[in-house]
Parts: structure tokens; C-alpha cells; sequence
């Protein structure tokens, strides 16, 4: 109950902070950059913005006004293209779903395999080499492993396609080759994703198990005669509350888009369009953008919380 | 065997630790430098549009037909400082809040809400969203990522300075009479500095990289040459990929970054062993 009070009250401040930030931050995007000189907007837009905003109205009315707005899913108006912002989140969000929370899952999978090989199989040369490339890998940018695999496979190879989430057309060849399409541009994007995502599922896997495998209830396992299916679910079944909260944190986040790999890789999720945004100055989209992912977010660590005594029973006595 | 194998660990340890100080320094004399080793003024349009390396110019030009070596040095330079600064900044907010925290008993709760707010709020969107209210610049960058970077820290600080105050020897330091300014100082602070060090190597790193992709994202200074400035300008050139030029146009300021990582990475392990015995290997 404690903690559904403190997740309201994060709400209304990401609410809050979300009407103030453009309202206290010098520079004001309806003076066009700041200063007399700027350039003065199109009528259009400084209409726009005006009614985003609720400029017109006095200072005092323009919070009632904002949060009147919300729940109707007003988050303003688009500056360059023109529509409701909710409505642009709204088709953008399913492919940031797709690429970066299947990339997160995948992640998450391949991370568990290889940490938990890394704490079992530690002394084998092979697995020795993969954590170590592992980490490896993880200390490169992202934008690096995009570029590699851009000239890799798409520049030099022409597997796969160096931008885009689906061929103009190709839905009307039936269901199975628009699938089969969106999965062809969604590989390259989604490798960049995956292997940037899975050293820090494979470190906590591994850091997790690692303290577990010399307990003495592993030992009084074996003894008893378990499979060593078992076992291994025995160990595994303690490293799984940190890694459950890592999926969940990095599933929030997946809302926001990857905008560095959106961008390169031009895929129109909600980081490419916090980058559209970024790029035309379009701040009520910007702050449609903010507003969802923050709010994703903190359902996510509700969520978290919430099953966090089912996952791991300790965490009860502490609450 | 074990006590042999526990030597050389350490000394291994050492070795990374001094290649990456010297990769660091090196770096860092390359940024200073750059005025004086710039074969050209970062912002003159020297020669062709996007010409590839020649010995004029060493990684060839950019889209406007400036000199891309002096790009990699200048940026090394503003890359390299928003990262300084930014550390500074947010560690020195970490340790307020944190030391705050663990210190003022009444203040802790509305302090720790503050780090939850920072901690429960999508990190990319937030920062893009302050740089771009705040005005992209040099300052405003700074500023943001000292803003966002403080607060998983200031938790970590917060943690070893209750664990800290409740030893024997603070409560034996108090009955002799020491003040509170005097346990901070004597105690609180000798206890913080080696996590203090380690956060602002790592958010060194954490702001170079931040840098890179808030310049990918089309938010670096303007002004100022910076790798991620480079890495905008590359990323919007139509023919990055069907021509080499991304050989020395992108790889050049990625190799950089991952330098800078690497060697801050090595330098910290060592820095925690050194500081914090606790975390040697087990002789």
C-alpha cells in the first residue's frame, strides 16, 4: 500500500516535471531558438504550439488545463507533422515493442545461458573465451556494432537491409511474407540490440550463481540423489530475483526506443522518432515521448515490486 | 602455489592498470595539444568535400571539405572535458546528497525520493528532453549529465556512510568528544573517497559515451568540434556506407571512445584494488 502511494506520487511528479521543464528552462521554443533575433515561426506552428501549451490562457489556468488533457490522451499537437502526438506515439510504439523487447528477451535468454555457463562450466577454455568476449563486447558502442554489421552484411554482403522495418508493398503478398519481412529488417537492428544487451545479463547471471555454487544445500542435493537437472534449478532459482528485475528495468526502457540504434539503422520505433523530434525542434512530440516512456517505466518497477516477494520470499520481512 | 599465484595476479593487475594510465594520458596530451598538432583549423573548409585520406589530409575530409584528423584531436579535446566535467560535477552531487543522507537522519527520507525520481525516470528521453529546453551547448551538456549522472551513486554513498557510522571505533571517536564536522571529515570522508574515485571513472565514461549519442542524436555543441559532433555529421552523410568512408570518417572517434573505456576500465580495477583491500583476490 506504502509503495502505491509512492509510485502515485512519482506519477505526479513526472506529470509535474513534465509541464514545468519547458516553462522554467531559459529558451522558449515559441521564440524560435531565444533571443529577438530568431527567426520568427510559421504562424502554423506558433498556433500549434500555443494550444499545446495553453499559452493563451493565464499561468494559473494552464496546469488545470494540462491535466484536464491527459487522461483524453491529449498530449498535444505535432508542430511539423501536423497530427496529435498521442496518435504518432500510438503507431510507432508497436515497433519499438517488437524490436527492442524482443531484442531485451532474447537478451535476457542468451545472457542467463551464457553467465550460468560462465559459473558452471568456468574452467573450460571455450566458456573462458566467450565471457571474456562477452565483456568484451560490452565495452564497445553501440553505434560501433551497427556500423560493423551495416558494412558486414548489408554494404558488402547484401543479406540484409541497412535501414527501414518493412519493403514498400510487400504486405500485399500475403501474411506470411510481410512476417517474414519485418523479421529480415528487423534482424540487423535487433543482433546490434541483443549483443549490446546480453553482457549485463550474462555478468549478473554469472555473479549470482557464482556465491550459490559453494552452499551447502547444493552439495545436500547432489548427496540426495537429484538429477543434476535438479540442481542446476536449485542454484537457478536463486539467481533469478536479480535477473527477473534486470529483464523488467530494460523492458521498461525498451518503450523509450534505442535511439542510437533507430537512428542508424533509420527504424521507425519511439527512438527514431525522439530523434524525428530532436532534429525538427518538435517539442510537444519530444515531450509526448518523455511523458510515455517515463510512465512505462515506472509500471514496470511497480510491477517489480510487486512480484518481488514472490520471486525471492526474503523480501518480505524486509518491506 | 597459491601465494605465487595471488603475486601474480596483482602484479597483472598493475600492468593493465599502467597501460591504461599511460593510453589515458597520452589521450589526454593529444587533447590538450590539439591546437598545436591540428595540421588545420577544425572549422576552415580545406579541401574537397568528403575526399578520402591523402597526406594532406590524413582521414580525409568531411561533407563540407574539413580536415578530419583535426576533427579526431579538437573533439578528443571537447569529448574528453564534457566527460571531466561532468564527473566532477556529478560525483561531487553524489557525495553531498549521499554523505547527506547517511549523516541527517530527519533529511534522509525526502533525499532518498529525490534519488528515486532520478532513478525511476528513462535516462535518454530525460536528458534529451533538458538539453534540448536548456539550448544544446557546451554548458548545457555538462549540466545535464551532472544532473542525471549523481543519483545511483549518492544511494551506494548513503549506504557506506550509515554502514560506517555505526562501527565501534566512530561511536569511540564520539565519546571522546569528536564533533560531527570532525567524524565527517576524519572518518566519513577517508571511508567515501575510494567509491568516490571509482564513480567518477566510471561516469567519465558513461558521459563520453553519453556524449557520442546525444551527438548521434543530434544534440552536440554546434560550436565545438566533438566526437559526437563527428559521428553526427558522419551518420548524415548519404554515402558513408557505399563508399570506405566510414573507415576514417566513424571508426576513428568510435576507437577513440572505446580507448577512453578500456583504459578508464583498466584503471579503475586496479584504483579498487588498490584503495579497497577487501575486494583482492583471496591469496
Amino acid at each position: 500500500m506504502r509503495r502505491l502511494v509512492r509510485y502515485v506520487g512519482l506519477v505526479c511528479t513526472v506529470v509535474l516535471l513534465n509541464f514545468l521543464v519547458p516553462r522554467l528552462l531559459p529558451g522558449s521554443p515559441a521564440a524560435g531558438g531565444g533571443g529577438d533575433e530568431a527567426a520568427v515561426l510559421p504562424s502554423a506552428a506558433y498556433q500549434a504550439l500555443v494550444a499545446t501549451y495553453h499559452l493563451d490562457l493565464p499561468l494559473q489556468a494552464q496546469p488545470t488545463r494540462y491535466l484536464a488533457g491527459l487522461p483524453r490522451g491529449d498530449l498535444g499537437w505535432s508542430l511539423t507533422s501536423h497530427r496529435p502526438v498521442a496518435r504518432i506515439v500510438v503507431e510507432r510504439l508497436p515497433w519499438t515493442l517488437l524490436l527492442v523487447g524482443g531484442a531485451v528477451v532474447l537478451a535476457a535468454a542468451l545472457g542467463g545461458a551464457l553467465g550460468w555457463a560462465a559459473a558452471w562450466h568456468g574452467r573450460r577454455r571455450a566458456v573462458r573465451l566467450l565471457t571474456a568476449a562477452t565483456v568484451g563486447v560490452g565495452a564497445l558502442p553501440e553505434f560501433l556494432i551497427a556500423m560493423a554489421l551495416i558494412v558486414a552484411f548489408s554494404s558488402r554482403l547484401q543479406l540484409f537491409p541497412a535501414g527501414g522495418a518493412t519493403t514498400p508493398f510487400a504486405a500485399n503478398q500475403g501474411l506470411l511474407r510481410a512476417l517474414l519481412d519485418v523479421a529480415w529488417h528487423a534482424a540487423l537492428p535487433g543482433l546490434t540490440l541483443v549483443l549490446g544487451f546480453t553482457p549485463a545479463f550474462a555478468l549478473l547471471m554469472r555473479n549470482a550463481l557464482v556465491p550459490v555454487l559453494g552452499e551447502r544445500y547444493l552439495v545436500t542435493a547432489r548427496a540426495k540423489g537429484l538429477t543434476s537437472r535438479r540442481v542446476v534449478w536449485h542454484a537457478l532459482r536463486n539467481a533469478l530475483p536479480p535477473v527477473a528485475t534486470l529483464l523488467g528495468l530494460r523492458l521498461g526502457t525498451a518503450v523509450a526506443g534505442a535511439a542510437v540504434v533507430e537512428r542508424v539503422f533509420a527504424y521507425p520505433g519511439m527512438g527514431w522518432l525522439l530523434y524525428e523530434a530532436v532534429s525538427t525542434r518538435d517539442y510537444p512530440l519530444m515531450q509526448g515521448v518523455f511523458l510515455i516512456a517515463s510512465l512505462a517505466v515506472l509500471t514496470v518497477n511497480l510491477f517489480l515490486d510487486l512480484i518481488a516477494a514472490r520471486l525471492d520470499p526474503r523480501v518480505e520481512g524486509q518491506a | 602455489m597459491n601465494a605465487s599465484s595471488h603475486l601474480r595476479r596483482r602484479r597483472n593487475g598493475r600492468g593493465t592498470a599502467a597501460v591504461g594510465g599511460a593510453v589515458l594520458v597520452v589521450l589526454i596530451f593529444l587533447a590538450l595539444a590539439a591546437p598545436l598538432l591540428s595540421p588545420e583549423e577544425p572549422g576552415r573548409i580545406a579541401g574537397d568535400p568528403a575526399a578520402p585520406p591523402d597526406p594532406r589530409f590524413w582521414l580525409g575530409t568531411n561533407a563540407l571539405g574539413q580536415d578530419l584528423f583535426s576533427h579526431l584531436l579538437y573533439g578528443a579535446r571537447t569529448s574528453l572535458l564534457v566527460g571531466f566535467l561532468a564527473a566532477c560535477l556529478s560525483t561531487g552531487l553524489s557525495a553531498l546528497v549521499g554523505i547527506s543522507a547517511g549523516m541527517w537522519q530527519q533529511g534522509q527520507g525526502m533525499l532518498m525520493a529525490l534519488v528515486d525520481l532520478f532513478l525511476a525516470l528513462p535516462q535518454v528521453p530525460l536528458i534529451v528532453l533538458l538539453v534540448v529546453f536548456w539550448g544544446p551547448g557546451f554548458w548545457p551538456l555538462v549540466g545535464t549529465l551532472a544532473l542525471i549522472g549523481w543519483a545511483a551513486f549518492a544511494r551506494v554513498v548513503r549506504a557506506q556512510v550509515s554502514v560506517t557510522l555505526r562501527r565501534e571505533y566512530v561511536e569511540a571517536a564520539r565519546a571522546l568528544g569528536a564533533t560531527e564536522g570532525r567524524v565527517l571529515r576524519a572518518i566519513v570522508l577517508t571511508e567515501v573517497a575510494p567509491l568516490l574515485f571509482t564513480k567518477f571513472l566510471l561516469t567519465v565514461r558513461w558521459a563520453v559515451l553519453m556524449e557520442a549519442t546525444l551527438g548521434l542524436l543530434g544534440l552536440a555543441d554546434p560550436g565545438r568540434v566533438s566526437w559526437g559532433l563527428v559521428l553526427h555529421q558522419a551518420f548524415g552523410y548519404p554515402l558513408l556506407f557505399l563508399t570506405d568512408a566510414w573507415i576514417w570518417w566513424v571508426v576513428p572517434p568510435a576507437m577513440g571512445i572505446v580507448l577512453v573505456t578500456v583504459a578508464l576500465m583498466a584503471v579503475g580495477q586496479d584504483v579498487d584494488l588498490w584503495l579497497n583491500p577487501a575486494t583482492r583476490p583471496p591469496a
